[in-house]
């Protein structure tokens, strides 16, 4: 062989490995994009629950399958559906064996022919599925399997295998990235709404302030304690007399007879449309009350329609004088004053 | 994953085994979980099966290699016997026999699925096959195996030798031995596996097609006697042999036939067929078969490029897998029976070739009468004077 022919060979051979050099770059490069395309199909799922058909249709064009199922751990440790591209493949229920084992461990498995396989009887079983791709799916918050099935035996190489084993690393990757956002956005949520809870309690408590005030203010309006004489107080009661309302007016009665040193309390009923038991029983507490500051008390107003509930209700009297107008009232007081003077 | 070889020269066969699988049991920390025994034909196949099986090893992959094996050590000749071992708590390796018969592509998918099964990988498609089958059906052989796991599976390995082309070859595993046989190893290994098969010889501007054949002998090129148009085309290399025939082996080794198996990057790639003999009738025998049709191209090399390939390729094998070699576990290297004696004298070259590139990487490579490997198109051939490195990956 002459020294022309070993340059050209050692050329030749450098040209070869130049070449296969770059086709392996290209074969890698076509991969990369293709991981990438499916990559993004995920990506841009919108939530975890819609990821699992992302991955299916996502996948598709990179390992080439004709169907294929996302199997999740059901509550019998069998593997059962989460998502598939086909009817049948929706009823596949994996239960434990070694080559399930293998393939949650980490190792994407292809089967050239699921009939060989006792572990995929269940798949063996479903028309027009030959061989099978396993990809594990695999993160802290779930354990499920990919599983993508051609009707031809043997269709899955190990490249596929290898591309599976690729795409695993990062979908395990990109899942669980996808279940922290999620779990902060729900977090991000419920501050969210404890802050809008905490706003509304707020404004809640202003406006229940508002009301209570308003109340009161009501309350003062409709049994405002009047000072018509030097030592008399008139209290015109306007509607219906509540518990509190009632206990609020004795309190403010009290303190205004005690704080003005007044000797009279008329009670002006004029405005009262209806009693009970209930009322008159409280109107008769809060008489009492007045005498034990050391003032009496008048009733005036009092209508016929409310004096016959009254005596229905069994209490004809309150305890305390009554006069048929405050006017009248009035003058009793000034009277009794005068005699006592 | 770990690897490690071991070898003894020791012509007693049983104590070679044994003595070799200590220090391979040593160097693996325990016992392997593969173990491919590559023999001379000095060991006896009865003795050598015995001896292998009495380690307890139950993947055994055996077979006889043309004078001798060679390892990192350096080449271990006549009595020389290899073994190399692979431990690997994650991994399944299986292995399985079928005579070849009269059909040899069933028997090949039949040792395939008995590899499959003793893997415990029913249904499972290998990482890689490793094949060693007796001369003279590889092609069926291949066909055989892709027929039950499809081609992209790579299928590499050796066809068994013997020291003089007398039939002395042999295969076996843990249970039986044969003559004409095929054992499959079906791995399933934890780490990656990938392996470079090349020609490294030259086209040259002689072509021709075939247009009579028979099996494995060319009867005419072109219309004409295909030993008359070979001995023209290498220059007359062949013309010891005419015309009443003969064996043409050692002329041969550097104008081996090509024929294009595909191309990468534009750049054709091609398999061989090694010539072994012209028949009385003007007929070429050669080493794989041939079909009418084909097109050849006669391939030219040369002894320094024999010397330097292996080395070459072993590059190639760490380059495909992304590997520096401190990265390798071990490498198997298959290497031509027919190159080898062509560069008999400077085979210690090689043996540094292949260190030079493999690093500590432990390896073992055989002679084989025969290679079957994956071309970077993802071919799977059978073809002569071919060599190949399979590299396993540490982790």
């Amino acid at each position: 062989m002459s020294v022309r022919s070993v340059r050209e060979e050692g050329l030749r051979e450098s040209v070869n490995r130049l070449e296969q050099a770059l086709s392996a770059e290209r074969t890698r490069r076509d991969e990369a994009e293709a991981l990438l395309a499916g990559i993004r199909c995920v990506a841009e799922a919108p939530n975890l629950a819609a990821t699992d058909e992302a991955l299916l249709s996502g996948l598709q064009p990179l390992l080439h399958y004709q169907s294929g199922v996302v199997l999740a751990r059901g509550d019998d440790d069998a593997y059962v559906a989460a998502a598939s591209t086909s009817e049948q493949l929706t009823r596949l229920r994996w239960p434990p064996g070694p080559l399930l084992g293998r393939v949650l461990a980490g190792q994407p498995v292809a089967v050239y022919d699921v009939r060989r396989s006792d572990e995929l009887a269940p798949l063996a079983a479903l028309a027009g599925v030959r061989s099978a791709l396993c990809m594990p799916l695999v993160t802290a918050w779930r354990s499920a399997v990919l599983v993508g099935v051609h009707a031809e035996p043997a269709f899955f190489s190990p490249r596929h295998v290898a591309l599976a084993r690729g795409f695993a690393r990062t979908a395990a990757q990109m899942l669980a990235n996808q279940a922290a956002k999620e779990r902060v956005h729900d977090s991000h949520l419920a501050a969210e709404r404890a802050a809008m809870l905490e706003q509304s309690n707020a404004q809640l408590r202003e406006q229940l302030e508002t009301i209570q005030d308003q109340q009161q203010q009501i309350q003062r309006l409709s049994a405002p304690v009047l000072q018509i004489s030097r030592q008399v107080l008139a209290v015109p009661i306007v509607g219906d007399l509540g518990e509190t309302s009632l206990a609020n007016l004795t309190e403010s009665l009290l303190h205004a007879l005690t704080e003005r040193r007044a000797r009279f309390a008329i009670l002006d009923l004029t405005g009262l449309t209806t009693v009970d038991l209930v009322v008159t029983e409280r109107l008769r507490t809060m008489i009492r009350a007045v005498e034990m500051v050391g003032a009496r008390c008048l009733v005036t107003g009092v209508s016929p329609q409310v004096a016959a509930e009254m005596t229905d209700a069994g209490h004809p009297t309150l305890g305390a004088a009554a006069y048929a107008s405050l006017a009248d009232g009035l003058r009793a007081a000034l009277a009794a004053l005068g005699e006592r003077r | 994953m770990r690897a490690a070889t071991a070898h003894s020269i020791e012509p007693e066969t049983s104590r070679a085994v044994a003595d070799a699988y200590a220090a391979l049991v040593r160097d693996l920390g325990g016992p392997p979980d593969w173990l491919l025994v590559q023999s001379a034909v000095h060991h006896d196949a009865a003795a050598l099966q015995r001896a292998a099986a009495a380690t307890g090893v139950r993947a055994i992959h055996g077979g006889s290699s043309c004078l001798g094996v060679m390892t990192q050590a350096g080449v271990h000749g006549a009595t020389g016997l290899g073994l190399f071992g692979l431990r690997d708590e994650h991994g399944s390796f299986g292995v399985g026999l079928a005579p070849l018969g009269e059909d040899a592509a069933a028997a090949a998918g039949a040792a395939l699925q008995r590899a499959i099964d003793a893997a415990g990988r029913q249904g499972e498609v290998p990482t890689l096959v490793w094949v060693t089958s007796a001369p003279g059906r590889e092609e069926a052989c291949i066909a055989g195996i892709e027929a039950v796991i499809g081609r992209e599976v790579p299928v590499v390995g050796g066809s068994t030798a013997d020291d003089a082309v007398a039939g002395g070859w042999y295969q076996f595993t843990h249970a039986e031995r044969h003559t004409d046989a095929i054992v499959v190893t079906a791995l399933y290994p934890s780490t990656s596996v990938t392996s470079a098969f090349q020609s490294g010889y030259s086209p040259t501007e002689r072509t021709g097609t075939v247009t009579r054949a028979e099996r494995r002998t060319i009867l005419e090129i072109d219309g004409k006697p295909a030993a008359a148009v070979y001995d023209e085309w290498s220059g007359g290399a062949i013309a010891h042999a005419m015309p009443a025939g003969g064996s043409v082996l050692a002329t041969t080794s550097l104008h081996p036939i090509g024929r294009r198996v595909g191309e990468v990057g534009g750049v054709a790639y091609y398999r061989l067929a090694h010539p072994e003999s012209v028949r009385a009738d003007g007929g070429l025998h050669l080493f794989a078969d041939v079909a009418e049709g084909d097109e050849l191209v006669l391939m030219q090399g040369s002894t320094d490029a024999l010397l330097a390939r292996a080395g070459r390729v072993a590059e190639d094998a760490l380059s495909l897998a992304q590997l520096s070699p401190r990265d390798a576990a071990g490498a198997l290297v298959i290497f031509c029976a027919g190159c080898m004696l062509t560069v008999r004298d400077q085979i210690s070259q090689v043996v540094a070739g292949l260190a030079a590139s493999l690093g500590d990487a432990p390896f073992l490579g055989c002679f084989t009468f025969g290679e079957q490997g994956c071309f970077v198109g993802g071919e799977n051939r059978h073809g002569n004077l071919m060599i190949s490195v399979t590299v396993f990956a540490r982790s």
